[in-house]
């Protein structure tokens, strides 16, 4: 079984705050979940391994703009959390 | 008051243009039914303060007789879809009080036909669910029974339909997410080729399956929404224009795996309803033929990889910091760690988690990289009965619409999408049509079946759906 400790990592690193209630439902939630989807073992055929970008291409474009410049400025501030001088403000980071 | 009920975007059309009825009536109806209804039902989040105003703009345009198909129709959109200056929450406590800063494509392609859009409607927080019983903001209840659950994602864009508070809808199809409210209202739902409509302006949640798709009443209203919708755009490089493919002339095959409808949890009306589906098709002149996909019993388990996956990812970029909710803290990490804590509900968290832990280093190669070749594996398992059959018929769901809170656990409320998930992970185009009702407790409960086709090939759906739903052409 997926341990706590395995559950807390997991929740750090998608930096998401869970309170130990909640891990102790997650670790058989989860569980029941991976038991599930672990069927992905036994598709039948070739299972390749360059699957993920075959068939699949870049879509290229000139590195322009694609809007002019300050089109949706006002807006965007405007959902600032916070802001000082139409700056985004966020907590010193070093 | 005009009765909605008589309605479909079609017929409406007829009535604007000869002027029997108006714009603004049409949608004044619509408010009507809305505040009739939506207080018990809680379909719409926010209706609208401009309706009546698009209304009156839409008038101006019809009397001038340059009308579009859509010209004054009144349809509601899914809460994750944006509209400059109006809020889109995607149901979450997260953006509750963010307002978009521009419109998505298929949202400015309807307004530049000048239609009426209602209000934004409910729906499973970031279109994670099958019930909106995971939205922040209170479960949408079906119309036809308001002690089941409407479906979802799109639960509230198919409920107003349903509820004659709008004409049309739409919704997003992740995995289901138009097909099943849909087939849970008795509406019609498409899911679109992926790249059919541009996804610019709405919210993500697996890019790599995420389509727009219409609500409506009949297969001609759902086609005429999806042509106003469609086509290449170059805010979305994944978005494509498609070439119509038409019937070739002769009997239409239908493929029907017969084998994946023994598996568990199928309930018996939607078994038999799907039996005498097959009859009519038969009686209608189509050949039904008993199709192979070994692997598609598999799809779900490959699309709960994925999906989630892809979800850690895109939702990372709701932190606290841009836009959206912030709660202070003590530091930078404190202020994401809490906003995200508190701004996801429990299933989108769960979620993330998983989508973490399919990623990390050390389980991506058996399991992300496992559910990749399978996804392959199981396209070209599709590719290849399309050789022989033009469609693919299974039903829509394994039950009808369940009790509000009935499903307890995470991986019974994933097993809902069993039969909707297959066309995500191939990006092939489906349609959810209603097929007859289910009598429970008393209440009659309606039942859909679901039609795929090769990747843009929305137009046979649209030939089959209309002669099996017998819709008059014209």
């Amino acid at each position: 079984m997926i341990s706590k400790e395995e559950i807390k990592k997991l929740a750090d690193l998608a930096r998401i705050n869970i309170e130990d209630k909640e891990i102790e439902n997650l670790r058989g939630e989860m569980d029941a979940i991976l038991d599930y989807v672990s069927q992905v073992k036994s598709v039948a055929g070739d299972m390749k391994k360059d699957a993920e970008t075959e068939g699949i291409k870049n879509v290229m474009r000139e590195d322009e703009n694609p809007a002019e410049s300050e089109k949706y400025s006002r807006e965007l501030i405007a959902e600032f959390p916070d802001s000082e001088n139409n700056y985004l403000k966020v907590k010193r980071i070093l | 008051m005009i009765d909605i009920s008589t309605l479909t975007v079609k017929k409406t059309r007829k009535l604007l243009d000869k002027k029997e009825i108006f714009a603004k009536e049409l949608a004044e109806s619509c408010l009507q039914n809305i505040e009739n209804g939506n207080k018990e039902l809680n379909i719409f989040l926010e209706v609208y303060d401009d309706v009546l105003k698009q209304a009156e703009n839409a008038q101006k345009i019809i009397d001038t007789g340059k009308t579009s198909e859509l010209t004054g129709i009144p349809l509601a959109i899914k809460d994750n879809i944006l509209i400059k200056g109006k809020i889109a929450s995607a149901s979450s406590k997260m953006l509750q009080n963010y307002h978009a800063a521009y419109t998505a494509t298929a949202a400015q392609k309807l307004i530049d036909q000048n239609i009426v859009f209602i209000g934004r409607t409910n729906m499973d927080e970031f279109a994670m669910g099958s019930s909106t019983e995971n939205s922040a903001f209170g479960v949408t209840k079906n119309p036809c029974d308001a002690s089941r659950v409407a479906g979802g994602s799109s639960g509230g864009s198919a409920a107003a339909v349903a509820a004659n508070m709008a004409l049309g809808a739409l919704g997003s199809d992740t995995g289901g997410s138009v097909r099943e409210p849909a087939s849970f209202c008795g509406m019609v739902g498409l899911k679109p080729t992926y790249g059919s409509v541009s996804r610019y302006g709405l919210m993500a949640m697996g890019s790599s399956l995420d389509v727009i798709g219409p609500i409506a009443k009949t297969v001609a209203d759902a086609e005429i929404i999806f042509n106003a919708i469609k086509g290449k755009d170059k805010f979305d490089s994944t978005s494509m224009e498609g070439k119509i493919e038409r019937l070739k002339e002769g009997k239409i095959k239908i493929g029907v795996p017969y084998h994946i409808l023994d598996i568990e949890g199928i309930s018996e009306n939607v078994r038999k309803n799907f039996d005498e589906a097959i009859e009519k098709f038969k009686s209608l002149g189509f050949e039904i033929k008993d199709i192979k996909l070994p692997n598609i019993d598999k799809s779900l388990a490959v699309y709960y990889i994925i999906m989630p996956a892809e979800v850690s990812s895109n939702l990372a970029r709701y932190d606290g910091i841009k836009y959206g909710l912030s709660l202070n803290g003590e530091n930078l990490l404190d202020v994401y760690k809490k906003t995200r804590g508190e701004g996801f509900g429990e299933e989108t968290r769960r979620r993330i988690i998983l989508g973490t832990y399919v990623l990390s280093s050390g389980y991506y190669d058996a399991y992300y990289g496992k559910a990749m070749s399978a996804r392959k594996i199981i396209r070209d398992e599709f590719n290849g009965a399309f050789k022989e059959v033009n469609a693919i018929l299974t039903p829509t769901t394994s039950s009808p619409a369940w009790k509000i809170g009935e499903k307890t656990s995470p991986l019974e409320n994933y097993l809902a999408d069993i039969f909707t998930v297959t066309a995500n992970i191939t990006g092939g185009p489906a349609i959810s049509l209603p097929s007859g009702q289910a009598e429970t407790d008393g209440k009659k409960l309606p039942l859909g079946i679901q039609l795929m086709a090769p990747h843009m090939s929305e137009s046979i759906l649209f030939e089959v759906g209309k002669k099996f739903l017998e819709e008059e052409n014209g």
